[in-house]
């Protein structure tokens, strides 16, 4: 079996930079930050649950870790998209991209490494995320359940996308402030879409102008639904609690392609926006 | 002069606050279809104005539609299009037709129907068909006039019962002994109810998507009459429960999903009824119940309690403890005598006939801090499969612990930080 030369130093250079990057991000406070607060989130929403049990003296609930889990995983999925979208606008603006891509290193493999780093320092969160859980679980006896173990491997896919679709923001984006904005402004938007929808479905008498809005915010939302991966991690819990292996395997696959789809724009992007800096 | 134009302003402003003000909305006549759709239980009642463009209803059970003339207004109090049937109540014959892309169904002629309840409108119901309808509804007819006529001789005996009370206590006072009858005995009520009469098209379709629309006499198709018709099944069948805790009766909570846990703050009484239940599209079934219900929009489900499940005994076992069965049983919740709040609830006496219970329900008694595992077990006492749930006691740990978790990163990152400004 032959091994194509151009691919194996493309796998090299891609394992330098994303050895690189994850030992940068393994040593910088930011990812423990990250989960710090991801964990205060998830113990928050602990504490609304057994504030509902104080309150109404008893509660029905399959899987009441579900909603800390889903908190902390939106958190760190969220500061992993950051993160990544200020990785490239950062490396572009130092002008470290251009002094790396005088070496053997091209937009796939550097893409790829960053993508890489960025989706293992999540998968290494996961464990102390799980651990945490099971000692919220623990010390409250709501219990720790497999459903979240499998909540725990589906926010992994969902991290996937959010990262890519962070580094594609970075690639498209000359400077950090221009990638935090972009982040920032896409994420306002996706929560003005659901939430308006939300809103204006509340009224039944939509005429006119409130009637356009209604339906272009409903068909917004049903789109963003579709596509956004978390609405996937969802599906993929409600699949595994069903047993349903095809809605399941949907879950599994959608964040995938989605992600690869995002990643391969974020690549184009570098190749097409050239990597020296704005002013030059 | 100033106190004049004050007082003549406070005049008119004051008066004006008292005009009364006319809100009557205007009123449009539309065709809108009347619907009697099958909820799992019984029959919903509801109408579709011509804006809510969809129908929704449950696969694999008949459900009625009856096309009407009426007019509408639209009640800005509830956001909702309300009918005026009293103004106008036509209904619309016709052949209905159903189809399914481009493929024509069925052409359904229109028939009489009723729907009727043998415990009152919200529960378990029938819907009737044709001469079914006539007989069913002649029956509903001739039971009301028994029940009337019974509740007139109730009140003329009880009034002749009265008279004679009277006399017996007059009696008694010129020192004459008198025996007295017993007291009549009110009639029990008639618990069944039944809709009017109507004149509809009754549809039983497998899941999907449909057309509908109404063939006037002349063949052409009735204006306002096409609709969309969303027919939808149940996901999971299962075993749902109603926990009503002794503190709190009025308000149970569902324990309807199979690996639902009930997390207990204390213990205490609790009483378990079991249901047979579905789960189902929320907004499917929302939009069932009332078609202009938009407030459920996102792709949800819910279980929907079908019937109480009967002839079963509730087994409880306790954490490494023996289990111990119990038997379903009727409670009335009895207010306590005084001017205070407070009610107890007991048994059910066997002579309380022909009223309905508070509670049919099994009753257990749980301790604090102590795990169960429940069960529903057949009247052969084989365990029912969805009919298991665990009782969990619920600890209520200071905020300290939960935020020492937390704390291990974030101090983490404290380590990190002062390490890499000192290197």
């Amino acid at each position: 079996m032959t091994r194509d030369p151009r691919l194996a130093l493309r796998v090299r250079a891609a394992r330098a930079i994303a050895s690189r990057e994850l030992r940068e991000l393994l040593r910088t406070p930011d990812l423990y930050v990250a989960l710090g607060v991801a964990l205060t989130a998830a113990s928050l929403a602990v504490r609304s649950v057994l504030a509902e049990v104080a309150q109404e003296g008893l509660v029905a609930r399959a899987s009441p870790l579900y909603l800390p889990l889903f908190v902390a995983t939106v958190v760190l999925a969220f500061s992993a998209a950051t993160t990544s979208a200020v990785s490239i606008a950062r490396e572009r603006e130092s002008g470290t991209l251009e002094v790396l891509f005088y070496g053997p290193v091209d937009a796939a493999s550097y893409v790829v490494g960053k993508y890489v780093a960025q989706l293992l320092a999540y998968l290494a969160l996961c464990a102390p995320l799980a651990i945490s859980l099971a000692t919220y679980g623990w010390v409250t006896n709501l219990g720790f359940s497999a459903d979240l173990l499998t909540g725990i491997a589906l926010s992994v896919l969902a991290a996937a996308c959010t990262i890519a679709f962070g580094l594609l923001l970075s690639s498209v984006c000359g400077s950090i402030r221009d990638a935090i904005l972009l982040l920032v402004g896409v994420g306002l938007l996706l929560l003005g879409v659901q939430g308006g929808s939300w809103l204006l479905a509340g009224l039944p008498q939509r005429e006119g102008a409130l009637g356009v809005a209604a339906e272009t915010l409903a068909a917004a939302d049903r789109v963003v639904t579709l596509v956004s991966p978390y609405s996937y991690l969802d599906r993929g819990l409600q699949a595994a609690l069903l047993g349903d292996a095809a809605a399941y395997a949907i879950a599994f696959a959608s964040p995938l392609i989605y992600a690869a789809l995002l990643l391969g724009g974020a690549i184009w992007s570098v190749e097409w926006r050239g990597v020296r800096r704005n002013e030059e | 002069m100033i106190a004049s134009i004050a007082y003549l302003s406070f005049f008119i402003l004051h008066s004006s606050l008292f005009i009364p003000v006319l809100q009557a909305p205007p009123r449009e006549r539309h065709l809108v279809y009347g619907i009697q759709a099958f909820n799992g239980l019984g029959y919903s009642s509801a109408f579709a104005p011509p804006a809510g463009d969809t129908i929704y209803l449950l696969a694999g059970a008949d459900s009625a539609l009856s096309p009407r003339q009426t007019e509408i207004y639209w009640w800005p109090l509830t956001n909702r299009f309300e009918p005026d049937w009293e103004a106008l109540n036509q209904p619309i014959g016709g052949t209905l037709e159903v189809w399914r892309a481009f493929e024509r169904l069925e052409s359904i002629e229109a028939a009489s129907y009723v729907v009727q309840a043998s415990d009152g409108p919200g529960g378990p119901g029938e819907l009737y068909v044709g001469e079914r309808a006539l007989a069913k509804y002649a029956e509903f007819e001739a039971r009301r006039r028994a029940y009337r006529d019974a509740l007139w001789d109730y009140y003329q005996q009880d009034a002749e019962y009265r008279r004679a009370l009277q006399d017996a206590v007059a009696r008694a006072a010129r020192g004459e002994t008198t025996e007295l009858a017993e007291p009549p005995r009110e009639p029990s009520p008639l618990r069944l109810y039944s809709t009017a009469l109507n004149q509809g098209y009754v549809l039983n379709l497998a899941a999907g998507r449909y057309r509908i629309r109404l063939l006037g006499p002349d063949g052409r198709v009735v204006p306002e009459s096409d609709r969309n018709v969303v027919v939808f099944s149940p996901r999971r069948q299962g075993l749902s429960y109603a926990v009503y805790p002794q503190t709190r009766w009025t308000r149970p909570t569902g324990a309807d999903d199979p690996k639902a846990i009930v997390y207990l703050a204390a213990g205490g009484v609790l009483y378990f009824q079991p249901f047979v239940s579905v789960e189902v599209n929320d907004r499917y079934f929302s939009r069932l119940e009332d078609p202009q219900n938009r407030a459920v929009q996102e792709e949800t489900w819910r279980w929907v309690r079908v019937r109480p499940y009967s002839d079963a005994h509730l087994e409880l076992e306790p954490t490494g403890q023996p289990p111990s069965r119990f038997e379903q049983k009727r409670y009335q919740v009895q207010q306590l005598p005084g001017g205070g709040l407070g009610y107890q609830i007991v048994e059910q006496p066997p002579e309380a006939v022909g009223r309905a219970p508070d509670l049919d329900a099994f009753r257990v008694e749980v301790e604090s801090g102590r795990t169960y595992r429940l069960r529903l077990l057949t009247a052969d006492g084989e365990p029912l499969p969805a009919g298991e749930r665990e009782i969990r006691p619920v600890a209520q740990p200071d905020s300290w612990s939960l935020a020492a978790v937390p704390a291990i990163p974030f101090a983490l990152a404290c380590g990190l930080a002062i390490r890499r400004r000192w290197s």
